[in-house]
């Protein structure tokens, strides 16, 4: 979003580090996440067991957001055609990039094509994803957000709050930087879409603008909301005569296909990062590890090296596995993990027999 | 695909686009329901007629290119949406019905009652001068006596004027009072004190300014100078930006190239920052809201 | 109506082979009661997940080979599904392991990977896909049963739907609303260390005689367990011994019992006899 509350980080998420999707605004955050474990934590309402978001949503806002996300989602491919149809239509330029690498190319040639040797951006994450900069002054183009003399300059570079695929508009939301004029003052206007920022109808965008205006700062109440649906009408004074849309995957689409984010220490229990939206119970929550818990034993590598000696070879399992079923008739204790002293005292399960179910198998009693 | 228009017709009422989870909890299908200014339902904001002044016929513009691969793109996504393994599509939230009670409504999500103000022109009023805007009612003609307040007020001696009729309507007079009054060509607008503009729509809960590129024949009047004067018939008035942004959808082909929902004027701090043109935006708005 | 016999081969779990044999008994019998023709490769050990949760790829990748090259033998012999009775080694498998092979830098193992976790199910989503195919099942005696259903299961392996509709269509077995359905048990949190010593602490802390849990995030028990009071279930089921297990030991720990089962073990028990033997 352009110089919003979410442009916290410069940086392209690295290899390892995680990319979550926030479910409710659509934005991605990069980065690993910390849980503080030692923060108080709210207590439950009793009432917890109805997966309510009123719970958290008082007016059900982010109830439907989660809705229109699930619906988006479901057709996004569908939407991009459409999305993309309507704009061209309009007279846009669609350009399709399934990578950062992609996207940055085809704006260079923009720039090329323009001769031009600054680029006025407005502030974005997803321009700042793409690592535009560094492109831009190996070819001898700056990335500027002012401006120094001329008033239109050839080439402005956006990101787009959302998307939509009904009129093949985009809708670029300012507070206090300068999306609307790098929109309105630009010869080229370069959109980077995002298409986790793609919604189908104007009822969906709607929902998804109310929920970003009231995420905002509430101090700034200046503010502008530009819906772009074309390049100028010929006899507009202004305005820009291309406008090009770099559609963007960029890993978007793994990402909303659900596999879980891969953060340290996540037990991918399918909380991440918002239970509610996954209807998930209240309690779930991302970033337990029992590598946290200090003193408990499980932050140790060698123990766990000790476990994989043990398990990484079949015969050695069977060799540790048999002992531990002997070993539970014994004290009546479940033992069968070699660390979990902790946990394993004090929870007793009932023995039946010795033999484990390959046991039985090896025997045909299965 | 050239000249065709994505329409409400194109997405029907029983498109899964509509359609939302919960079935279980007695959510009816929602849908885009057509409705009239008056009709007592939300109202469907549209582009204010031009009266006098016949309708542009607007050309349809060139259709943009298209680059890259799109077939490979989009089959990519649907694979990668679908995890490339078989999952099931994970359980989906529930939406809570429509309090009983509660008259239907085609929208999503109905703005809440302090949300919808139902005194519109109170309400924008207050919400403009919240902003920081400052607000002149005005029964039918502008007077002699008010533009000449205002441009001694502001010592704005020269002026850029929009194409919307009203705004050039109001910069003939001022023309006739002494003040030198231009087309809002960037040059122009960069240089004048004030933008003279008049707004397709007014938003009543935030005190914003709805302005159509098209309508006015660009976007400078309402940026570059520093104080917009905008001129608004009550008539326009909208209660929150929802019922604008709902609209949107139903005639797409008035969807002008640019069209700019306008909260306050800005902080001139920031523009300092961002610009060496000195004061280029607008940091004073003032409204004359005609009844 | 009776479809085509299909060829599983079971990924039994260390949870199961060791602490609850029963349940393999149990899933296999269900299994061939569906039609399916069921093997199993003594050669596999564990998926790897204690490992990969506490946040050790390598050691989590090395326990998983042995397994991952026993499913693939069993893929190449012929077997044409991979069933496992636990919901967090089945998304581990499906969901987990190309990551984890990834994070331990074996790249050929983790295309490996995905090869054998398209062809893997949970139980209860096979059953599901093999719905025609179960004989009815009713069982003896009616009993009231509330459903866990694991964080693993459902919020990764995304499996929400299957669990209950298995239960449902158990003659005898009435499903009570219990709202801790989704709500996690704890175990993976920390592998539910410290579970009745934490309780124990925490009861002393505040002075009260009311075991609490100190983290609140860790579910709270109490209304865990005062919600099962108020529906008295005869048994809490879920598709994940760890889980199960789990439950029962916190339960016992603050002096309210529950008795856990397995669904394959309902399942199995409401077939006609005779069914599912070989």
């Amino acid at each position: 979003m352009s110089a919003h509350a979410d442009d916290r980080r410069a940086e392209r998420p690295g290899p390892g580090t995680a990319v979550l999707l926030h479910p409710v605004s659509g934005a991605l955050d990069a980065g690993p996440r910390h849980v503080d474990r030692t923060a108080p934590v709210e207590r439950i309402s009793p009432d917890r067991g109805r997966v309510l978001p009123e719970l958290v949503d008082p007016d059900g806002l982010d109830a439907v957001a989660a809705a229109v996300r699930w619906e988006v989602m479901a057709s996004l491919p569908e939407l991009l055609e459409r999305f993309a149809d309507a704009a061209l239509a309009r007279g846009a330029h669609i350009y399709w990039a399934s990578t950062a690498l992609e996207a940055r190319s085809y704006v260079v040639r923009v720039v090329q094509a323009h001769d031009a040797e600054r680029v006025v951006r407005s502030r974005s994450t997803v321009i700042d994803e793409i690592e535009l900069r560094a492109a831009l002054e190996a070819r001898g183009a700056a990335m500027v957000e002012g401006w120094d003399g001329a008033l239109i300059p050839e080439v402005g570079i956006t990101g787009v709050d959302v998307a939509v695929a009904e009129t093949g508009s985009i809708v670029v939301v300012t507070e206090e930087g300068n999306g609307r004029l790098v929109a309105s003052l630009s010869r080229a206007h370069v959109a980077v879409l995002g298409i986790d920022r793609l919604v189908g109808s104007w009822q969906q965008a709607e929902v998804v603008l109310r929920l970003l205006s009231r995420s905002a700062d509430g101090h700034d109440r200046s503010s502008s909301t530009t819906v772009v649906t074309g390049a100028r009408d010929p006899d507009e004074l202004d305005g820009p005569e291309e406008l090009h849309i770099v559609v963007l995957d960029d890993g978007r689409s793994s990402v909303l296909g659900g596999r879980p984010p891969e953060v340290p220490g996540c037990i991918h229990c399918g909380a991440a990062p918002d239970g509610r939206d996954l209807g998930m119970g209240p309690g779930n929550r991302m970033g337990l590890s029992p590598a946290d818990d200090a003193g408990s034993g499980f932050d140790e590598p060698a123990a766990w090296q000790l476990w994989a000696a043990a398990w990484s070879d079949a015969s050695r399992y069977e060799a540790t596995t048999r002992a531990v079923t002997w070993g539970r008739l014994a004290t009546g204790t479940a033992g069968h993990l070699p660390l979990a002293t902790s946990w394993t005292a004090g929870r007793t399960v009932p023995q039946r027999t010795a033999e484990r179910f390959r046991d039985r198998w090896r025997k045909g009693l299965v | 695909m050239s000249g065709e228009d994505l329409s409400d017709k194109d997405l029907r009422d029983d498109d899964p686009t509509w359609q939302l989870a919960g079935a279980a909890v007695g959510i009816r299908a929602l849908g885009p329901e057509p409705t009239g200014a008056g009709s007592g339902e939300a109202p469907t904001w549209r582009v204010p007629s031009l009266g006098e002044r016949p309708r542009r016929e607007v050309p349809a513009p060139a259709p943009g290119s298209e680059h890259g691969d799109r077939g490979c793109f989009v089959t990519g996504v649907r694979e990668r949406l679908a995890g490339g393994v078989p999952t099931n599509p994970p359980h989906r939230p529930v939406v809570l019905a429509a309090e009983p009670g509660r008259d239907d409504e085609a929208d999503l999500a109905p703005d809440d009652a302090e949300a919808a103000p139902v005194d519109l022109v109170g309400s924008f009023v207050r919400a403009v001068e919240d902003v920081g805007g400052v607000c002149h009612r005005v029964e039918g003609e502008v007077p002699d006596a008010l533009l000449d307040h205002l441009v001694a007020e502001l010592d704005a001696w020269e002026m850029v004027v929009s194409a919307e009729p009203e705004a050039v309507a109001l910069g003939e007079r001022l023309s006739g009072r002494g003040v030198e009054v231009s087309p809002a060509t960037p040059e122009a607008a960069v240089a004048a004190t004030v933008g003279v503009t008049s707004a397709v729509a007014g938003i009543a809960a935030t005190g914003s300014l709805v302005l159509d590129s098209r309508r006015a024949g660009g976007r400078g009047a309402a940026l570059l100078p520093a104080i917009h004067l905008c001129v608004l018939p009550v008539e326009r008035l909208l209660a929150t930006p929802g019922d604008l942004f709902r609209s949107l959808g139903a005639a797409p082909e008035d969807l002008p190239p640019a069209l700019v929902v306008e909260t306050g004027a800005s902080r001139a701090g920031d523009i300092e920052q961002l610009l060496a043109l000195g004061t280029s935006r607008p940091i004073g708005l003032h409204l004359l809201l005609v009844s | 109506m009776a479809e085509s016999e299909v060829r599983a081969t079971l990924l039994v779990t260390c949870v199961v082979d060791v602490v609850a044999p029963e349940v393999g008994e149990a899933t296999v019998r269900l299994l061939r009661a569906a039609g399916c023709e069921v093997s199993c490769d003594l050669a596999q050990t564990c998926c790897g997940r204690p490992a990969w949760d506490a946040g050790f790829p390598a050691e989590a990748a090395a326990v998983a080979r042995p397994t991952l090259e026993a499913l693939e033998a069993e893929l190449e012999a012929g077997a044409e599904v991979v069933v496992v009775p636990a919901g967090s080694c089945a998304a581990m498998v499906r969901q987990s392991w190309p990551a984890m092979f990834e994070a331990a830098g074996e790249r050929l193992a983790a295309e490996r990977a995905r090869l054998v976790g398209g062809h893997t199910r949970e139980l209860s989503e096979l059953l599901a896909e093999r719905n025609g195919s179960l004989p009815s099942l009713q069982l003896v005696r009616s009993t009231r049963v509330a459903l866990h259903q694991s964080c693993h299961l459902r919020g990764e392996h995304r499996v929400d739907r299957q669990p209950s509709d298995l239960l449902d269509r158990i003659g005898g077995c009435q499903t009570v609303e219990w709202p801790s359905a989704i709500a996690c048990c704890g175990f993976a949190d920390g592998l539910g260390a410290e579970g009745p010593e934490r309780v124990e602490r925490a009861a002393r802390a505040d002075g009260t005689d009311r075991a609490e849990p100190v983290i609140g995030t860790e579910i709270d028990l109490l209304a865990d367990l005062d919600a099962i009071d108020a529906i008295e279930p005869d048994l809490v089921v879920g598709c994940d011994t760890a889980c199960l297990v789990h439950l029962r030991g916190r339960a016992e720990a603050a002096g309210r019992p529950i008795e856990v089962r397995h669904l394959a073990e309902v399942a199995a028990e409401a077939l006609p006899a005779g069914a599912g033997w070989r």
